[in-house]
């Protein structure tokens, strides 16, 4: 019995196959997984574009900023680790926080980044930064990843949105791109998509009646104002209309899922979130991100950080078991992200402060070469000493994986180039 | 209940008759703008309808639309000047302060969930500025010399808004007050402006001295008690976090210390060394001489809001005139450069000269450009190329902010929206950190040292069970053994709530807690005698004047608690809520509201339970529409509500179609509809 993670994979997958049979659209998650490309080794082509050898990522974003000293990059014994212990996992001669026990069960199918550094200390700066890979700037707003995704590659589920986002988070929208490029926001997992029911005592019929209503008095206003806002909000309508009939909307139901699994990634909003990024995934979603904040530990670091990595490490081990078991683990890129580390000095709050010049990421699945620690900091954790990373190399490492094409230009409509991570370099060694 | 629906149209009325004068700054400003039509050929929309005008003005000025009494009332008006006279009137109710609030709590991100509470204060400060039209120098200059606890003086929330971060802090002042961008410099000189990592760091040395996190053990002299605790613990890691959790409350505001600003360790440039002090200097103008006075802030706060700072004045004319017509005469409104020019000089120069003579006073500027007639234009039709200048040929068309979408449905679901406020949780947390705080002071250092070391005891031994449980639980996942897993995870939840509790039960003991307890009851007594005293105070009239007066009713009685105007809502919104949803900002990053379309945008209005408050039979819409007695006078009804205006003859065809087919529930049908369209939720 101890393997209840299978055993309700069992009937979800029935379920999800009736969807996918049931379901007007085509080409669903079944046929990709058919494709060979997905799954052929991509050899280690260099430059900038290979062949995928991931189609989806699932972004979690730790929000104020993670302690990399307290989690992926451990300075045991020493002054600037604090009372943090490193525990050995299940790659050799790795070793990470004992606060995250159950990540280093999966260290075998995943990547420690130690070197990363960032130019910006704010976190609105820095959170901008992490999901776009430019610098805020007064004049343009940037894209994300999710909205990058989708310009660069399309959608593969056409009522889903190509890029959903699970509780909150500013930046990393749609950017200069139309609106339909920008991420689904949901706020409580739980509660799915909310609104997307028909009012109490209304039926289909009377329902239609009604939308033809709004148009009709829309007609007027709308030849009026022809303007991009307006049209926008047409175009938000169609697709919520189509959301609603959509057979796929289920995939934001968490009640479908068994309790247990429900229970094994946690009773908190991330851990939910996690879940649902699973659940969005299987129905062709590209980009799912969640976000987990309280990261932000001026103060009591040393307990406000244990309770995060709770959540955290019960969700992302969860999740990487239940991915590897669904086959799903290997066309998806799991990422842990941040905005800055913290300062290995330890403040007279007992807190640590912003620290953008040396932090950790952390890249799971999606053909990457599991056990390996990329780039080193010295022992203080303050300076990286080796294979340092740019923000935007760490993007364009997840781009690469996912195949796109880093060099193509998209011009925003005021006319100025931009690509997915401005000039970052891939990291192409983290790919088998 | 009919006399209190037209209490508002009368003093507009009574406004209106009243003498009427067309400032003639604004004439001013409409010959300024105008020149620009003639320089680069542009045509000016025609004059807007009063339909148009009402809604626009509600919108722009309250922050909602016009119920239909009131719509009725002011169209009702013939005679000269009347629209300057709505915009008068409309500056002067209860809705100016809501709808100014929500524009500056976007700017100066206010949060209401601040540590302890503080929020709830400097929110307060905000909105008493706002509502006594405090100048906005003064209201600058009161934020940045902000000192002292927060219950005495909420403006010190300008400094607990980023406490911890005093960097970010003069960069957000830098970038709000002065339109100039410094954050790049932070770290290295500024890529694309003149600033360096000095000229930030010398801005910065003015307001280094304000502590945002007292320690609150500084607060008290405790370290004789300390010292009797003949226990090392006394100095544990659980000691001094027990300590800081009961004496916090000591710990809500600023304090000024001599706390000196120094370069960063890596500090790269030729003009100092690493770690050297930094002395206070200003980005530019007059240089502002340190010591003249007991604080340099209060030198650097004069400097800054000095109507000879070369930016300050413009900064907030471009922020107004923006806010007023949709564009800035300088776009972006924060990121000035050297080379930063107004699409209208001349105008920009005039508006500036405007904002001194008034005295920074932002109701009678905003006043002037109401009272335009590039304002009382037609919006602007087409596209707006956001990449090169505006030239006023009109207002622009506008997406509704979140804040007035939400208190319009608010306006078409309850009776007297602006007056409705909520449960003030705000001003009670306030009180009940001041009295905390003053309890603290009054017990002895022995005692507070006593309750923190019981605490400090009650954490150890968590410390100490807890990291046995995950050392199995690290076994656990070892052997992959999923249900012992969630069975530890279990326990070590259980363990922490077993702790939270006793940790409660000893501040309860120890005075804390119970005092607590005591407060909120007397709050309940303190509101229940207010109102006998009002109803003591309405007997006692009656009897003076003879005439019988009645009982004051609740005129919410009946109607959701979540009906409540935006600004009295939690800043920001949670997470999910219609404001947020709508692009409310969340308050993390300046000017962080949205009003871009989304797919859960579209799902709220279609399926929540919006439509529904909207078409309670109790709500003002409904009851215009039951109360009229034609068709046709309920057709207007639901028009004048919904859009101030009658329908066309097209959209009166569509709605006795629907009549005929449904009956009553033709209604229904139209007003879903009609929140659903885009003329509702943009201003004209």
């Amino acid at each position: 019995m101890k393997d209840i993670l299978f055993k309700a994979d069992e009937g979800t997958r029935r379920q999800f196959m009736r969807m996918t049979a049931g379901s007007t659209l085509g080409v669903g998650l079944l046929s990709q997984a058919m494709t060979e490309d997905v799954f052929a080794a991509a050899g280690t082509s260099e430059g900038a574009r290979k062949r995928p050898t991931a189609r989806n990522v699932i972004y979690l974003y730790m929000s104020g900023g993670m302690t990399h000293i307290d989690t992926f990059d451990p300075k045991p014994g020493t002054e600037v680790g604090g009372p943090v212990k490193a525990i050995p996992t299940k790659a050799d001669g790795v070793f990470i926080s004992e606060y995250l026990p159950g990540i280093a069960q999966h260290m075998g199918k995943a990547a420690i980044i130690r070197s990363l550094t960032s130019t910006q200390g704010a976190h609105a700066q820095g959170n901008y930064f992490m999901h776009t890979s430019y610098s805020p700037r007064g004049t343009i707003k940037h894209p994300g990843l999710g909205a990058w995704i989708q310009r660069l590659d399309g959608k593969t589920n056409r009522t889903l949105p190509a890029a959903v986002r699970v509780g909150g988070g500013a930046s990393g929208g749609a950017g200069f791109m139309e609106s339909k490029f920008a991420p689904l926001q949901l706020g409580n997992p739980n509660e799915g998509l909310r609104n997307s029911k028909l009012l109490e005592g209304l039926n289909d019929r009377e329902f239609d009646d009604r939308l033809a209503l709004v148009n009709a008095f829309n007609k007027k206003f709308r030849e009026t104002y022809n303007q991009k806002d307006v049209r926008a909000q047409k175009d938000m309508y169609e697709d919520a209309v189509k959301l609603m009939r959509s057979a796929d909307l289920q995939a934001f139901d968490l009640s479908k899922e068994d309790a247990k699994i429900r229970e094994a990634y946690g009773d908190n909003s991330f851990g939910q979130g996690a879940l649902l990024a699973r659940r969005l995934l299987e129905n062709d979603v590209r980009f799912v991100e969640v976000n987990l904040g309280g990261w932000d530990t001026h103060q009591n670091n040393f307990v406000s950080v244990p309770q995060r990595t709770a959540t955290l490490d019960q969700a992302v081990s969860t999740l990487l078991t239940d991915l590897e078991r669904r086959g799903m683990l290997e066309e998806t890129i799991v990422v842990i992200a941040t905005e800055f580390g913290r300062t290995p000095r330890i403040n007279q709050n007992d807190g640590r402060d912003h620290f953008p010049s040396a932090f950790s990421g952390f890249i799971a699945g999606g053909g990457v070469k599991g056990g390996t620690v990329y780039g080193k900091t010295d022992e203080r954790a303050s300076n990286v000493v080796e294979g340092k990373l740019q923000v935007p190399d760490f993007n364009a490492t997840i781009a690469y994986g996912l195949g796109l094409p880093l060099d193509k230009v998209i011009t925003s409509p005021s006319g100025r180039p931009f690509t997915i991570a401005h000039k970052g370099r891939p990291v192409t060694e983290l790919f088998g | 209940m009919k006399s209190l629906l037209f209490f508002v149209p009368a003093i507009l009325l009574a406004a209106i008759a009243s003498a009427f004068s067309y400032p003639a700054e604004s004439r001013k400003i409409d010959t300024l703008v105008e020149a620009n039509y003639a320089k680069y050929d542009i045509a000016p929309n025609p004059p807007s309808s009063d339909e148009v005008f009402l809604r626009r003005a509600y919108l722009d000025i309250i922050g909602r639309i016009p119920t239909k009494a009131e719509a009725d009332a002011w169209l009702g008006i013939d005679a000269p000047g009347k629209r300057s006279k709505l915009v008068d009137y409309l500056m002067t109710t209860e809705g100016f302060t809501s709808h100014f609030y929500n524009y500056w709590a976007d700017i100066l991100r206010l949060k209401s969930r601040m540590q302890g509470g503080t929020g709830a204060a400097y929110i307060e400060w905000v909105k008493d500025a706002i509502n006594s039209n405090k100048p906005y120098d003064q209201f600058v200059r009161e934020m940045v010399t902000a000192d002292g606890m927060v219950w005495d003086n909420g403006a010190v929330g300008y400094y607990l808004r980023d406490a911890g971060m005093p960097l970010d802090n003069m960069s957000n002042t830098s970038q709000i007050f002065l339109g100039t961008q410094l954050v790049c410099a932070q770290c290295h000189d500024h890529p694309f402006d003149r600033w360096s990592q000095m000229d930030y760091y010398q801005m910065a040395a003015f307001t280094y001295g304000v502590e945002t996190r007292i320690n609150p053990q500084q607060m008290l002299d405790l370290d004789d008690a300390m010292k009797r605790q003949e226990d090392r613990r006394t100095t544990s890691r659980n000691m001094r976090r027990a300590l800081n959790d009961i004496l916090e409350p000591l710990s809500y505001g600023t304090r000024e210390t001599e706390r000196n600003l120094k370069l960063p360790y890596d500090y790269q440039y030729d003009n100092a060394d690493p770690e050297d002090v930094v002395k206070p200097g200003v980005l530019f103008g007059r240089d502002v001489r340190v010591g003249r006075s007991d604080s340099s802030r209060d030198e650097y706060a004069a400097w800054l809001t000095s109507p000879d700072n070369p930016r300050f004045t413009t900064v907030i004319v471009n922020r107004l005139w923006k806010k007023v017509m949709g564009v800035g005469l300088i776009e972006p409104v924060d990121d000035f450069k050297d080379s930063t020019l107004a699409s209208n000089p001349e105008l920009m120069k005039y508006l500036e000269e405007q904002m001194k003579r008034l005295k920074y006073d932002q109701r009678a500027f905003i006043r002037l450009l109401y009272n335009t007639k590039t304002y009382q234009r037609q919006a602007t039709g087409g596209d707006v190329p956001t990449d090169e200048p505006y030239h006023f040929p009109g207002p622009i068309l506008k997406r509704m902010s979140a804040e007035q979408l939400w208190d319009s449905v608010v306006t078409l679901s309850i009776p007297e929206p602006d007056k409705r406020v909520a449960n003030n949780n705000g001003r009670y947390n306030i009180e009940k950190m001041k009295a905390l705080a003053d309890s603290l002071r009054a017990r002895t250092p022995t005692s507070i040292v006593k309750q923190a070391k019981e605490i400090a005891d009650v954490m150890d031994d968590y410390d100490e069970k807890s990291s046995k449980v995950r050392e199995k639980l690290l076994a656990a996942q070892e052997a992959d053994d999923t249900e012992r897993v969630t069975g530890l995870r279990k326990d070590l939840s259980d363990l922490g709530r077993e702790r939270n509790k006793l940790v409660a039960a000893i501040n309860e003991s120890a005075g804390s807690g119970m005092m607590m307890g005591e407060e909120m009851s007397m709050f309940e007594m303190r509101a229940k005698e207010r109102e006998e005293e009002e109803e003591k105070r309405r007997l006692a009239e009656e009897k003076k004047s003879g005439k019988k007066t009645k009982k004051p009713t609740d005129p919410w009685k009946g109607f959701g608690r979540h009906l409540v105007r935006s600004s009295h809502l939690p800043s920001p919104a949670p997470n999910g809520h219609f404001l947020r949803e709508f692009g409310q900002s969340d308050r993390e990053t300046i000017e962080n509201s949205s009003t871009d379309a989304s797919v859960a945008q579209a799902l709220m209005l279609l399926n929540s339970n919006i439509s529904k408050d909207v078409l309670n039979s109790k709500s003002p819409l409904m009851q215009a529409v039951s109360n009229a007695k034609t068709q046709k006078e309920k057709q207007d009804a639901v028009f004048y509500s919904i859009y101030s205006r009658p329908p066309t003859d097209n959209e009166r065809e569509l709605f006795d179609l629907q009549i005929d087919l449904k009956g009553d529930e033709g209604y229904e049908a139209v007003i879903y509809a009609l929140l659903n369209t885009s003329e509702f939720s943009f201003v004209q």
